[in-house]
């Protein structure tokens, strides 16, 4: 019955802006799982994908809070770093807004998924 | 890097991951469950794709006959919303009987009762 696993995990953190922040990215076919956060909370989700037409990735907030928009910039970024993948990106953030912090943090993924996303999938 | 950021890790996550694989009627199936505080993040899928995204609320009705009874209310954020995606989500959802809300993600070749309940199976393995 077991069969070996075609999804991969990575679970790491990092301390950015002496604030340890928590990363979990999932590698699924065609798509990724990214959450980022300082507490184990899911408090919302957002999908973004490649724009057939124009440059801006199409993103919407999937649930959760609709004024926080750090999941849903998130997401838009990774898609416009990630776009020679141009795979769906899955998005939670529970980061509180930080200017600063998510500049790094965003950096931080698009390094993740550069270095690895090209890999098997 | 900036220099703010340091490459020094401590704990590695906390969220806990488990992952379950199987062959459930000829198909690949993968389970994984992220254990967050608020929420289950299940995903149950044969494409290894999160397909259609179901947000499963439970609703606590106190039931004078039975004490009480968990009812729960699905909501699908993505994909396919028809019948069969809330039927299937209720019944995997109400088979866990979580302590929390469930954001279930369901990509499924074969939709069969049969599958539907070894899917659950797997699914449990990965809660205990």
């Amino acid at each position: 019955m077991a069969s070996p696993s075609q999804i991969a995990v990575s679970d790491f953190s990092e301390i950015i802006l002496d604030k340890t922040v928590f990363f979990k990215v999932m590698r699924l076919t065609d798509s990724f799982f990214v959450w980022v956060g300082l507490e184990p909370h899911l408090s919302n989700m957002a999908v973004a994908m490649p724009a057939k037409y124009g440059s801006v990735p199409s993103c919407s907030l999937l649930f959760g809070n609709k004024s926080d928009l750090s999941s849903t910039s998130l997401a838009q970024k990774l898609e416009l770093t990630a776009k020679k993948l141009s795979k769906q990106v899955f998005v939670s953030c529970t980061v509180p807004f930080d200017q600063h912090l998510s500049v790094l943090v965003e950096k931080r993924l698009a390094q993740e998924l550069a270095l690895n996303g090209s890999g098997d999938l | 890097m900036a220099a703010s950021t340091n490459p020094g890790t401590q704990q590695k996550s906390i969220v806990t991951t488990k992952q379950a694989a199987a062959d459930i009627a000829g198909h690949h199936t993968e389970i994984v469950v992220n254990n967050f505080k608020d929420h289950l993040f299940i995903i149950a899928t044969q494409y290894m794709k999160l397909g259609t995204v179901v947000q499963v609320t439970q609703d606590l009705i106190a039931d004078e006959v039975q004490g009480s009874c968990p009812m729960f209310s699905t909501n699908v954020l993505l994909g396919k919303d028809e019948p069969l995606t809330h039927v299937m989500a209720k019944t995997i959802v109400a088979a866990l009987n979580p302590s929390k809300d469930v954001i279930l993600s369901l990509a499924l070749k074969d939709t069969t009762p049969d599958t539907v309940h070894a899917v659950t199976d797997l699914i449990k393995t990965c809660l205990r």
